[in-house]
């Protein structure tokens, strides 16, 4: 449920656990042209933030919760440094 | 508790108890393996036991014991009588927690400090076999801290601003948290830690190696490195990574690193200069509250973007959140350098100073005893520099003692060779406040201020310490940013802003201070000798004009002696704020560890009293604001359900009111309740039940101060030994104050303190019993008379009479002072009696005659006869001679 | 007399300087990597380190932090010599214990002056 991923979108709502984060990585890799939309979630994994940093995608939606927030906030800046 | 704790507490205790008698046996009977193995075992179980409860310090020093005792059994140890200490030692403090498990269910967090301290002292004793099996500490996963704190530089100035806020002023922690690769298949989840990072200010999260770079990604191995800042404790923040300890170096951080300016470098319109001016006035009286608003002020009007703003913002900041001056004054120095702040001094890359070194400055003119000349020595200078930059790098808290002893060591035998032993008796004085205050802050200030810092002084050569700027030397920076020939411009002006531009003054060492006040005190004692020698020519010599003339003399000699004696009262005359600094750090971490929310507001820090009576109030005003942060103010829910701010408030207040210092320490807590303290009086058998009934609440208030009296339910760990009142009380009559206590139950508690501004010569008069001599202080003493023999009575066993319509106790000074001989009554059949009146109550002290007054000046009794009760102290007398003056108020209390 | 350790697996380094600081009048003795030299300094009490970076067994960081860790070790000043001279490296040596920082070859005069400011004194 916390999982939802369709051809040209992958949606995080709720606690992502460790456990979706082979998927999400699985789908990213899968579809270079996605999105990640994450405004419903409220916690994820390390292991989910490594996916998202590993392979970076444009985001539609950040996440409400300010800590999260500034998680990806600095995983996007890395990204663009690199 | 659950029934397997209780289990497990009962189990350990037993277990305990085997092992003690099992080490002892082993003590006398070392071969005995069956003991040995016994031993073994029970540590063993009780390591295992422990395994099931969440108390990871338990099971660890337990671990460290049997791992001690593995070696005894593999016969690599011997069992010898230090080891069976140490073992007995461990096995009190392993009996220490389990009692604070079954008291509390847990080990607390600042207990876990103790904790590694005994590990390592077992981890000490384990044999080393060959050279290459000493046991190192650090196995290599243990994460360091950070080499530099450029990571800082990375977090976005709102947050940084933030942080700065939260700090409150004082030093944040920092931790660097790697997780170890692997470490999702424990299920752990890093980021959830540092989310739930206990005071979590600003973080920064870094991969280990940039993905772009791996060809493989596999996202359930951790890359990232992980940094925060917090306003935690680093005990706090070890217990929450209490699992994982090798993967997290904890570490402090001072506010000042946190004020990077990040902006554009143009002009400001002479703004910044104005308030840089403006600053330096407003820090010298320590004005922190204008000076935030002197910095908003300068914002209104610049640019936000430009760099100058940005520090501005963190200055403001910091003022607000209640930095203290030596923070704010290193923020507004880096403002006007526009060097990085740090508490450094300004670094400049080696090469433009190098250009730039003014030219020789003439020797040092020797200003005062207490600064030494590093003088031109380009090399101590660096030497010196050097280590004030170590100061200011993170260091793991398992290297602070070496750091700070190193350190030492370097300056110690530096300053043995440049500086003399002046400057190193200063350099130990600092030291040991370091190592007391477990900060290494006084030791930067001093070495700022042994290290040349312009060549303003040339001009200027009485200029406080700072010295002669012969060499401005290749200081070598601390961060890399190549500093621009500008800053050095900015250093010597900076300086000079900075130099003292009040009265001259000069430092001396309080050595010197002192052994002129010792010679002053024997002056005045010495000319006291003049009268006796006048009426001795008289007397004995028959010169009348003699006498005359040594009396006219005499006169001279007082006038200049007790001006002296008043100009040396002067010197040693303290601010109260150096007894106050202490406060804020003491009640915010004891705030902190109380869960509670409190705010300490100073007033008064300029009023001045003498050094001794300054010193001697630190003690007493700690434990007052200890009892009222432990039992006064109340936690925050408990605030808020009684309609007040959650955040309490404690104000220390020091002001002059004629001869005596008046300070007031009030809290908005929850008062003294007159109804417990009438039971616990009562159950303490201090007052009877009559008493009980009659006593009023302002007088049951009163009954704190009565010795013995605790209303401590637990002799909790930050107030000691659960220290009452009467102990407060009686420190500060010793030197001269009194105390009144006011307090109204659910509105707060005032105590008042009034002090004596000097530490005055004393008026005594002198008694003499048993062919000795004691003195009696003149405050206490109402009259001398002589009583016939037949006016003594004996009621009740007492002996008393009447004087002036009153009846008046009388007690023999052998007696209270446990002399062998009654008093002698004189010719006619009179007794001398001293009347004193002592706590409002007239007393008679029956003595073998009377001598003469004279002013002494009253040293405490030292050493093995401090425990003395009834004495006040003792003084040199003009001959020569010593005498012990009475405390008549302890010498009535144990009659 | 004072007394020096230096810890360095070169031995020609330790033999240079070996001499110039017996020459001055201290008494020296060497260690060839980290481990050796804490087993000295357990066993005898130094007024100064000198202490080389790169050592095979344990290298001179690692050395300084044990040093530094141990109260049974007397604090004495550390002096780290290196072959690098950039910033970074001072800072690492800084971080793990060392007081002083100095370049190789050091010049005798220099070795020489910090040896005497930091051990009290011309030996």
């Amino acid at each position: 449920m916390a999982l939802k991923l369709s051809k040209s979108k992958a949606e995080l709502t709720g606690e992502v656990v460790v456990d979706d984060a082979e998927a999400l990585y699985q789908w990213l890799a899968a579809n270079p042209k996605g999105t990640v939309s994450l405004g419903k979630l409220t916690h994820m994994h390390t292991a989910v933030v490594q996916a998202l940093a590993a392979a970076p995608r444009p985001i539609t939606a950040m996440p409400a919760d300010p800590f999260l927030a500034e998680c990806l906030r600095q995983l996007t800046a890395q990204q663009q440094d690199n | 508790m659950s029934p397997l704790l209780q289990q497990f507490i009962t189990d350990s205790h037993d277990i305990l108890e085997r092992m003690s008698q099992a080490l002892l046996a082993l003590e006398k009977n070392p071969g005995d393996e069956g003991v040995i193995d016994e031993l073994f075992r029970a540590v063993h179980t009780l390591k295992g036991n422990s395994g099931l409860f969440d108390i990871p310090t338990f099971t660890r020093v337990v671990h460290a014991a049997e791992d001690l005792l593995d070696k005894v059994r593999d016969k690599e140890l011997s069992i010898d009588n230090d080891l069976t200490d140490e073992l007995l030692e461990s096995m009190d403090f392993i009996q220490r927690m389990v009692d604070m498990v079954e008291a509390s269910g847990a080990i607390p967090d600042d207990f876990t400090d103790e904790a590694d301290a005994r590990i390592e002292r077992l981890r000490a004793l384990l044999p080393e076999s060959d050279g290459h099996d000493l046991v190192f500490e650090e196995p290599a996963d243990q994460v360091q801290p950070p080499d530099t704190l450029d990571w800082i530089a990375r977090i976005p100035e709102a947050e940084r601003l933030d942080a700065c806020l939260a700090s409150g002023g004082h030093a944040l922690s920092a931790i660097r948290y790697v997780p170890e690769p692997e470490c999702f298949f424990k299920g752990e989840d890093p980021l959830l830690l540092l989310r739930n990072l206990p005071g979590r200010q600003a973080f920064v999260i870094s991969p280990i190696e940039p993905y772009s770079a791996q060809a493989e990604i596999d996202v359930y191995r951790s890359n990232f490195e992980l940094q925060a800042l917090s306003t935690a404790s680093p005990a706090e923040i070890r217990d929450h990574f209490r699992y994982m300890p090798e993967q997290v170096a904890v570490y402090a951080v001072p506010p000042t690193a946190l004020a990077i300016a990040v902006g554009e470098d143009l002009s400001d319109d002479g703004l910044r200069d104005d308030f840089l001016a403006n600053a330096e006035t407003l820090l010298a009286k320590g004005d922190v509250a204008l000076l935030a608003v002197a910095a908003g002020a300068v914002l209104d009007l610049i640019s936000p973007d430009l760099k100058t703003a940005s520090m501005l913002r963190f200055i403001r900041q910091l003022a607000l959140a209640g930095a203290e001056v030596p923070v704010l004054s290193a923020l507004v120095k880096a403002l006007a350098t526009g060097e990085v702040p740090s508490l450094d001094i300004a670094d400049a890359a080696a090469e433009s100073l190098q250009d730039a070194v003014p030219p020789a400055a003439p020797a040092p003119r020797v200003k005062s005893a207490g600064a030494s000349g590093l003088g031109r020595n380009t090399l101590a200078v660096q030497i010196v520099t050097t280590q004030r930059q170590l100061l200011d790098l993170p260091v793991p808290p398992d290297q602070w003692d070496g750091r700070l002893l190193a350190i030492g060591n370097t300056l110690r035998s530096l300053l043995a060779v440049q500086g003399g032993s002046e400057a190193v008796g200063a350099l130990e004085a600092v030291l040991a406040n370091c190592a007391e205050e477990r900060s290494f802050l006084s030791l930067a200030f001093h070495l700022e201020a042994l290290l040349p810092s312009g060549d303003d002084d040339i001009e200027d050569p009485s200029d406080s310490g700072a010295l002669p700027a012969s060499v401005a030397v290749a200081a070598v920076p601390v961060r890399s940013d190549a500093a621009s020939a500008d800053t050095l411009g900015d250093a010597p002006k900076a300086a000079a802003e900075h130099g003292d531009k009040s009265a001259r003054v000069l430092k001396v060492p309080q050595e010197k201070v002192d052994r002129l006040m010792d010679l002053i005190g024997e002056m005045v004692v010495a000319k006291n000798a003049l009268p006796y020698l006048a009426t001795k020519a008289e007397e004995v010599y028959g010169s009348r004009d003699l006498a005359r003339e040594i009396k006219a003399q005499f006169a001279v000699i007082n006038r200049i002696a007790e001006d002296m004696q008043d100009g040396i009262m002067q010197v040693r005359m303290l601010p109260m704020s150096s007894v106050f600094q202490r406060f804020p750090r003491l009640v915010r971490d004891v705030a902190r560890q109380l869960g509670k929310r409190v705010r300490l507001v100073l007033e008064g820090e300029e009023a001045e009293a003498d050094k001794h009576i300054v010193e001697s109030l630190g003690d007493p005003l700690i434990h007052i604001l200890r009892n009222s942060l432990d039992h006064g103010l109340e936690t925050p829910e408990a605030r808020r359900a009684a309609g007040k701010p959650e955040e309490g408030r404690i104000t220390v207040r020091a002001s002059q009111e004629g001869d005596r210092v008046l300070i007031e320490i009030e809290d908005d807590g929850k008062g003294i309740d007159p109804a417990v303290i009438k039971r616990k009086a009562f159950e303490k058998g201090l007052i009877d039940e009559t008493r009980l009934e009659s006593i009023s609440d302002q007088e049951a208030i009163q009954l704190v101060f009565a010795p013995g009296f605790s209303t401590a339910e637990t002799v909790s760990n930050l107030s000691g030994r659960g220290v009452g009142m009467d102990v407060v009380k009686n420190s500060l009559e010793k030197i001269g104050g009194q105390v009144r206590l006011t307090s109204e139950k659910g509105r707060g508690t005032r105590i008042a303190l009034t002090l004596p501004l000097s530490v005055a010569v004393s008026n005594v008069l002198m008694v003499k019993m048993n062919g000795q001599r004691f003195g009696v202080p003149m405050d206490v003493v109402v009259e001398t008379v002589r009583v016939p023999r037949d006016e003594i009575h004996v009621i009740k066993g007492r002996r008393v009479s009447v004087l002036r319509g009153k009846i008046v106790p009388l007690f023999g000074a052998d007696e209270l002072l446990s002399l062998p001989e009654a008093p002698i009554a004189n010719a006619e059949g009179e007794y001398a009696v001293l009347v004193v009146r002592v706590d409002g109550a007239t007393v008679g002290m029956i003595v073998d005659g009377f001598a003469q007054t004279t002013d002494v000046i009253l040293k405490p009794l030292e050493g093995p006869l401090s425990g003395l009760a009834g004495f006040a102290g003792s003084a040199l007398l003009g001959d020569g001679s010593v005498l012990l003056v009475l405390d008549m108020k302890e010498l009535m209390n144990g009659a | 007399m004072k007394s020096i350790l230096i810890i360095d697996d070169a031995s020609t380094v330790r033999l240079y300087h070996r001499s110039l600081l017996e020459e001055a009048g201290f008494a020296v003795d060497e260690a060839i990597n980290g481990i050796e030299g804490v087993e000295k300094a357990l066993s005898k009490t130094y007024d100064l380190f000198v202490v080389d970076v790169n050592m095979p067994k344990m290298d001179g960081y690692a050395f300084l932090r044990e040093i530094r860790k141990r109260k049974e070790i007397h604090q004495a000043p550390a002096v780290m010599v290196s072959t690098e001279a950039e910033e970074k490296d001072r800072q690492r040596a800084f971080a793990a214990g060392a007081n002083f920082y100095l370049v190789k070859p050091t010049k005798p005069n220099e070795l020489l002056e910090v040896a005497a400011l930091m051990t009290g004194g011309h030996a």
